[in-house]
């Protein structure tokens, strides 16, 4: 994984190269023994003006005559490739697999930014009337507030240990810590979320190799092994949702994976979850069965997903400290739960990571992909 | 404001039902009252390149009388959640409401 954050002096080519080069050092392995490329990336063609990614960057890389195919859901983007490159090689389609999820996208002014994330949403709909991803969540809190009883302290109780997290993660955009205090009294962005609540705009990139299971050994000393994997989709525009406080992407692909593995709420030691904003993984915590529904704010304030809580939660930084290069961020979070596993996190490393979670959102929860991943 | 009621389920639409929204196919296009709650609602102070000029700005999901929700523009006084609300204007496809 490259460091999050600007990476103007590189083209987008060249990051998702870097990260590809250093996952196959990773693995001890070269490009001649890479059979496909699935890349995710949100919106290259919008943020540099560049399409056919796949193939432009599986050639800086040295792999040869095989398949290279972009992959597009979002901010789920990269989970999406990874899930159906996992597919590919579980059908026995192929061994060896690369993955990699890249976005470049702060070259551009925060208003044109915004208005490539929205085109992620209802452009018939909601954008057309003026929503923005921020605001889409904000009616998403506020209906959280409503039904729940969720408050602004909740919220930015997410941001401070997000930060604390993220502080301590060399590759992360933003390495600071923040006060409640702080949070809640940033500038609005969309009422209630405050620029506390929003996750960064950053560039990144990410990669793994994905091969059965039965060959790992011939990769690393340390694989990791992926217990359950599921993808869900649900209706791009919010205002077609029965229940905005839940995300149905969310918990199907989680019960999928949760079947899959074995495995319930209650086995997962440590979790990556998608804090595009701070109600996000609030509703994550409780879409997972981490806790009740309505119970992820007051949990989350009582130190439950804390590095050294019950749950920890987003020990990378989360969206919000390590930062958000969209199509980057779903192998992001698998790279973390790998690294956790394999116990190379250093200060940030946890001491009980036998089975970790990525889950990974595109959109208002449009698109969901959720692991299970152990030793 | 029109919709489109799928004359079998009778459920009421805002856009052209799908067929997998109204799989009869048969669609009937009807008045709407132009009244709703507001089930939502945030106000905007940072927004894409087009709609900076109108910032700040208030917009809402409401559910209309007949059922089907829709995301829209407030004009004039705050909404909260639960307010009554009546179509104001439409302009460009986007509906402004007020209390």
């Amino acid at each position: 994984m490259t460091r999050f954050g600007v990476h103007s002096e590189l083209t987008i080519r060249d990051l998702a190269a870097e990260a590809g080069r250093q996952s196959l050092d990773d693995a001890r392995t070269s490009p001649d023994q890479v059979e496909a490329l699935y890349l995710g990336n949100f919106a290259g063609p919008s943020f540099v003006g560049q399409n056919h990614l796949a193939p432009y960057v599986g050639s800086a890389l040295g792999l040869d005559r095989v398949p290279c195919t972009r992959f597009e859901a979002a901010c789920a983007s990269s989970g999406a490739a990874f899930f159906h490159a996992y597919s590919a090689v579980t059908g026995g389609l192929y061994d060896v697999v690369l993955v990699i999820g890249v976005e470049l996208m702060t070259s551009q002014t925060t208003a044109k930014t915004t208005e490539v994330l929205a085109s992620a949403g209802d452009l018939d709909g909601e954008i057309k009337a003026g929503a923005t991803f921020p605001s889409l969540f904000a009616m998403i809190t506020q209906r959280h507030m409503h039904q729940y009883g969720t408050t602004r302290e909740h919220l930015a109780a997410v941001a401070v240990k997000n930060h604390a997290n993220g502080a301590k993660n060399p590759l992360a955009h933003l390495r600071k810590t923040i006060t409640m205090e702080k949070a809640l009294s940033a500038r609005m962005i969309a009422e209630p979320l405050t620029l506390y609540d929003c996750s960064l705009i950053s560039d990144g990139a990410a990669a793994v190799l994905l091969c059965p299971t039965e060959r790992a050994s011939e990769f690393g000393d340390k694989p990791v092994r992926v217990l359950g994997m599921a993808q869900a989709s649900d209706h791009v525009a919010l205002d077609e949702k029965d229940d905005i406080t839940t995300f149905p992407a969310v918990e199907a692909a989680t019960q999928k994976a949760y079947r899959t593995a074995g495995l319930g709420a209650g086995d997962i030691d440590f979790a990556e979850l998608h804090d595009c904003f701070t109600i996000a993984e609030i509703i994550a915590l409780e879409d997972l069965g981490f806790v009740k529904r309505g119970q992820g704010g007051p949990a989350t304030l009582e130190g439950y997903t804390a590095a050294g809580g019950a749950k920890p939660i987003n020990t990378s930084g989360g969206l919000k400290s390590k930062g958000h290069p969209v199509g980057a961020t779903g192998v992001a979070q698998i790279r973390e739960v790998v690294e956790q596993i394999r116990g190379n996190c250093g200060e940030r490393q946890l001491p009980k990571t036998r089975i970790g979670l990525t889950e990974n959102l595109g959109g208002s929860g449009a698109t969901c992909v959720v692991g299970i991943y152990a030793a | 404001m029109t919709g489109f009621r799928c004359t079998g389920s009778c459920k009421i639409f805002l856009r052209h039902p799908s067929s997998a929204q109204c799989p009869q196919g048969e669609v009937d296009q009807i008045e709407l009252s132009g009244r709703g709650t507001v089930y939502s609602h945030t106000t905007l102070h940072a927004a894409a390149e087009r709609f900076e000029k109108d910032l700040p700005f208030q917009m809402a999901i409401i559910k209309l009388e007949e059922g089907p929700r829709l995301t829209a523009r407030i004009e004039g006084a705050p909404v909260a959640i639960g307010d009554s609300v009546q179509v104001a204007r439409e302009a460009g496809g986007v509906w402004f409401f007020t209390k």
